[in-house]
């Protein structure tokens, strides 16, 4: 009896496995052959992916038809390494969506295809783009990449939480309507606002530094806020051992150990994920949170009811500082189709504006804006007709790379603290990625510095200098593998 | 002459019977080792041709400091996963050769672990490990212990890594109980009557007996340790805090296709070789002088 | 004798502790597959959710349709999560589907390969055979990340990179374990078998097919099944070949769908690691004693 059940259950898995072979489901979509089939790669998912997902259909439908080509979307896990990896291997993409911080690394690396003279013809060289998105996408003055979805980095507070705190805030000469503009209100404000519950387990803080490449994003910005910038362009060094490193490290390892090492890791261990309705803003155990403008999507997508304000990230000095950083796309050197991949981008910046309509089915979230009346009350409205990019950006509420947005971008814009970002684009002070090919190892050292900080609390100048020394060693390294293929450092 | 005929084939014919195998192993092994063995005396990165640089991979393995607190991880890992595994694995293997009612079952309980696929491991322990919702920090809580946090707290991820080793110690068990089952019993009975208690039966008679089956685990798990890479790369990418998980293949990996320094990932790739012939070699000339073989005796 | 029955029941008792410890984290998965989001982040120790009469509910949810709203304690409509089968960003049936292709390839290669390889190692005498023997013994200990590089190299000259051939192609050139414990078992089919078949005419190749691998099935099970469990567990292997998501398998989508954009929620993650898992653990239930006999021949006679 049992043999019996055995070979029928061997049969039948037999029989599933070949049927799922030869009836299973295949990825992607069918392929048109009377279409230039161009694959691309790109990080997003979720709503960000749909609005991607979106425009690519619309192209698809329009220019791509007329011209014969098939853009295909496909949502990829680290989609830097996965391109340099099949970009060495002879089979990437026709189109890379990756980060800013990648453009410098894969230029040096001959990895990318140059888009210099296609932008020039565009018209995209020439003053169209916002000067520091533009500069981000290029390596030793030649571009290699388009800004997708710029963003600045600001505060996200709960006016609730700061309410709640509201008398505790007065009587330390605080104000409960505004969030901290300095490093010192900020220490004011964490000392106020924090919970914990009966067996001592923190349930709420004000704010978290935080662990690298946790919620914590943008953990690196610390010097920034401290006045200090992360690298020297002239002497093409990195400036970890100098006193604003020092004093924002010694900061974030202070903060860390006021409400005790463990109990913060603890904390923080709990803290759901960032796009859920566990993101510890919208669950309520963080009063103030660093993001970029897409935290407005999160939130109007998990915790619509949330009051909140955004600012400028406090800093030593209460001199707004910015943080800036884009999402780019890229064409991998090798690409099969590089002129049909173009068409693409060209299509992202130069299609007339116009109107998108949800796909099926859906609830339409996001394809309207709120619009507040005289009287008080708010009315859904339909978006307004927008360019390609700037509809992007908009889907996903972060800034445009325009130097001359749509009056209608700004106005509409899903996000109601637009305003703040943009203004921070356009701020005298501000940083970003150091534009080094060898960063994704410097920012590895960068991380461990950062994570034993906050989370052992070593000696901050010492783990700091050795930090510098290990990122010299890895400077030299790489300017001396660059020199063999003529290329110059940074 | 004949006779030799009639024995044994030519050598063509051998070599032809085992030519699939030869010919994997000419491409998927000895040309990767020559190629290998060519990159690590050169810069390659993967996209442009390798250039020559001579010893400079071979330098920079003295003066790495990753590369070396690699190392010293991955021998922390095997200095302790190896001997705790080995003893609980000796003594499940124990428990579960006696008769008691349900062996089969509590065998295969503790053997299932080990045919899960390493990723899945990876990100049940994740959940597990949690410190605030985590399996582990609530069963403690309710013994009244505060548990760590066993993926944040730099002094823990490697305690939290031999831990997870521990979930698969049950291929090494099913080889020991197998051993235990040759151990002759008239052994066992003329220690009896000569008045040994258990922890004596078990020094004299037991550990002898298994320990082929020991010296083969320890053969087995120092190959395997420096190959260990999945579950740690999915639960503490970069090696977590302090990059005190950070092990040997991940570096190997992160500097091959993360970094693009195919050619000193190639040098590393050859140490890693010379450790493993090192180590077993050293495991063989170490067990000779402990392993005890029936066989010998007879 | 009453040591003796002292012992026994400490053995049990050991047994029993060490099967539920070991047991407990697969349950935590389990039970965490079939809870709602926000039974999760909660610091209970329950194993099911708090209404067990909604599991079937729950799980439905989690493994199949998702729950795109939802409304909160407030009474607030809120955005929820997808279900892992119907994803939009992560496909699990093609996953599957491509690891059961690399499977099904490689099982039928290796174990052709392997006992072809064996044959002419246990049952074919010839001038050389042991030194050949002894380099297939040293390869065992050769890992897959010394010759990784090189490899990943190989594949791209021959225009592979980016689809599975890299994953199963290999199988079909035998491995190195696999012909070491088929060489064992043909070692110890009776010669006067070979002798019958050499009398009835029969060449190697004869004698290979009608006598040697019917007698072998049993050891050729075992070889289908650890190819399998190979299969199904190998990681660095996809992740180095494999970029695009329709091409990837189960371990590297489990992955992929860890790390996506924005985080993934626990109790949709341990149900993708339900249904990776589930088919190996249907396959030991089959194969119970031929995985767990042959773990432990295999190990003692090395």
């Amino acid at each position: 009896m049992a043999q019996l059940v055995r070979t029928v259950v061997i049969a039948a898995l037999c029989v599933g496995a070949g049927a799922l072979i030869i009836w299973g489901p295949r990825g992607g979509p069918p392929i048109d052959p009377d279409r230039v089939h161009v694959t691309y790669w790109e990080k997003w998912t979720d709503f960000e992916g749909a609005a991607m997902h979106a425009l690519v259909d619309r192209f698809n439908a329009t220019t791509g038809a007329e011209r014969g080509i098939y853009v295909e979307y496909v949502a990829t896990t680290n989609v830097d390494m996965k391109t340099m990896v099949a970009t060495a291997g002879g089979d990437p993409p026709d189109l890379a969506g990756l980060w800013q911080r990648n453009v410098h690394s894969f230029a040096a690396s001959d990895a990318l295809t140059s888009l210099d003279e296609r932008a020039r013809s565009a018209g995209l060289r020439d003053g169209a783009l916002l000067d520091i998105y533009e500069h981000a996408c290029e390596y030793h003055g030649e571009l290699f990449a388009l800004p997708l979805t710029p963003s600045t980095i600001a505060l996200y507070y709960n006016k609730d939480a700061l309410a709640e705190f509201a008398d505790a805030l007065r009587d330390a000469g605080l104000d409960p309507e505004r969030a901290p503009r300095t490093i010192a209100e900020l220490d004011a404000y964490a000392d106020i606002i924090q919970r914990s519950d009966a067996r001592g387990d923190l349930e709420l803080l004000a704010y978290l530094p935080g662990t690298a490449g946790s919620f914590a994003w943008f953990w690196q910005t610390w010097p920034i806020w401290f006045g200090g910038r992360l690298y020297d362009a002239s002497q093409k060094r990195m400036l970890v051992d100098q006193p604003a490193f020092i004093d924002a490290y010694t900061w974030v390892s202070k903060y860390a150990e006021r409400f005790d090492r463990r109990r913060v890791a603890r904390f923080e261990a709990g803290l759901g994920n960032f796009a859920s309705p566990d993101n510890p803003f919208i669950s309520g155990h963080l009063a103030m949170v660093r993001q970029g403008p897409w935290f407005a999507n999160t939130i109007r997508q998990f915790a619509p009811d949330i009051h909140y304000g955004v600012a400028p990230f406090p800093t030593i000095d209460g001199v707004p500082r910015a943080y800036y950083e884009e999402d780019v796309i890229t064409v991998p050197r090798g690409a099969r189709h590089p002129d049909e991949a173009w068409s693409f981008i060209e299509w992202l910046y130069t299609a007339p504006p116009q109107h998108y309509s949800p796909p099926d089915g859906s609830t339409g979230m996001g394809y309207e804006y709120y619009e507040s009346r005289a009287d008080g009350k708010t009315v859904r409205k339909p978006m307004p007709p927008l360019r390609p990019i700037e509809w992007l950006c908009w889907m996903h509420c972060k800034n445009n790379p325009l130097r001359n947005p749509d009056p209608a971008f700004v106005e509409t814009h899903p996000n109601p603290a637009i305003e703040v970002h943009e203004a921070l684009a356009r701020a005298e002070h501000a940083d970003t990625v150091p534009p080094l090919p060898n960063w994704a190892e410097i920012e590895n050292e960068f991380v461990a510095a950062y994570a034993d900080i906050w989370a052992a609390g070593p000696p901050v100048r010492e783990r700091l200098r050795e930090c510098q020394r290990r990122i010299d060693i890895l400077t030299k390294l790489t300017e001396t593998r660059l020199a063999r293929h003529a290329v110059a450092y940074p | 002459m004949n006779k030799r005929v009639h024995n044994s084939d030519s050598a063509v014919h051998g070599l032809l019977w085992i030519s699939p195998w030869l010919v994997g192993f000419a491409v998927f092994t000895l040309l990767p080792v020559v190629i290998s063995g060519y990159w690590s005396f050169c810069d390659f990165d993967g996209l442009r041709p390798a250039v020559f640089t001579g010893t400079e991979n071979w330098t920079t393995v003295l003066h790495d400091p990753l590369l070396h607190q690699t190392v010293r991880n991955t021998a922390i890992y095997a200095a302790f996963a190896l001997p705790i595994g080995l003893a609980l694995a000796l003594g499940l293997a124990l428990a579960l050769s006696a008769r008691i009612p349900g062996r089969a079952v509590w065998r295969a309980m503790i053997f299932l672990p080990t045919l899960m696929p390493l990723v899945a491991v990876g990100i049940i322990w994740m959940w597990v490990f949690n410190a605030r919702y985590g399996l582990l920090n609530l069963v403690l809580g309710k013994l009244g212990i505060t548990g760590p946090n066993w993926l944040t707290d730099p002094q823990w991820t490697m305690s939290s890594m031999v831990i997870l080793g521990m979930w698969g110690i049950g291929n090494a068990m099913i080889i020991f109980i197998a051993a235990l089952q040759d151990v002759p019993s008239e052994l066992y009975e003329s220690a009896a009557l000569d008045g040994a208690g258990p922890w004596q039966r078990f020094r004299s008679v037991t550990l002898p007996m298994v320990s082929p089956a020991i010296f083969f685990n320890v053969v087995i798990g120092v190959i395997y340790v420096w190959q260990i890479f999945a579950a740690p790369y999915v639960m503490l990418p970069g090696g977590g805090p302090g990059r005190n998980a950070y092990f040997y293949t991940m570096y190997l990996y992160d500097l091959a296709f993360t970094y693009r320094r195919f050619g000193y990932a190639c040098t590393l790739s050859w140490v890693q070789l010379a450790i493993i012939l090192f180590l077993t070699a050293l495991a063989f000339r170490f067990g000779r002088r402990w392993v005890y073989y029936r066989g010998a005796l007879q | 004798m009453t040591g003796r029955l002292q012992l026994r029941w400490l053995a049990l008792i050991v047994a029993v502790l060490a099967s539920v410890a070991f047991a407990l984290p697969l349950l935590w998965m389990l039970g965490t597959s079939v809870k709602p989001i926000e039974e999760v982040t909660t610091a209970s120790l329950r194993l099911l959710p708090e209404d067990p009469g909604n599991i079937t509910k729950y799980a439905r949810e989690n493994y199949y349709s998702g729950r795109p709203h939802f409304t909160d304690a407030n009474g607030i409509e809120r955005t929820g999560h997808e279900g892992v089968l119907t994803s939009e960003n992560v496909n699990f049936p093609v996953f599957l589907r491509n690891t059961v292709i690399v499977a099904v390839c490689g099982v039928l290669g290796m174990v052709l390969s392997s006992a072809i390889v064996a044959y002419g190692f246990g049952c074919i005498r010839w001038r050389g055979r042991g030194f050949f023997f002894g380099v297939l013994l040293a390869t065992m200990m050769i890992p897959f990340p010394a010759t990784m590089i090189p490899t990943y190299f190989i594949f791209k000259y021959l225009g592979w990179i980016g689809t599975l051939r890299p994953l199963w192609v290999p199988a079909w050139f035998a491995g190195a374990f696999n012909v070491f414990l088929l060489r064992q078992f043909f070692m110890q089919i009776p010669r006067e078998l070979f002798d019958a078949g050499r009398i009835d005419g029969l060449s190697h190749w004869g004698i290979f097919w009608r006598i040697v691998m019917p007698l072998a099935k049993p050891a050729l099970t075992v070889v289908a099944l650890f190819h399998l469990i190979f299969v199904w567990n190998d990681f660095l292997a996809p992740l180095v070949y494999l970029h695009h998501q329709d091409t990837f398998t189960l371990a590297l989508g489990l992955q992929f769908y860890q790390q996506q954009h924005g985080g993934t929620p626990w109790n949709t993650m341990m149900a993708a690691c339900v249904l990776t898992v589930a088919p190996l653990v249907i396959v030991f239930l089959i194969a119970q004693k031929h995985l767990m006999g042959s773990m432990a021949t295999s190990g003692l006679k090395a």
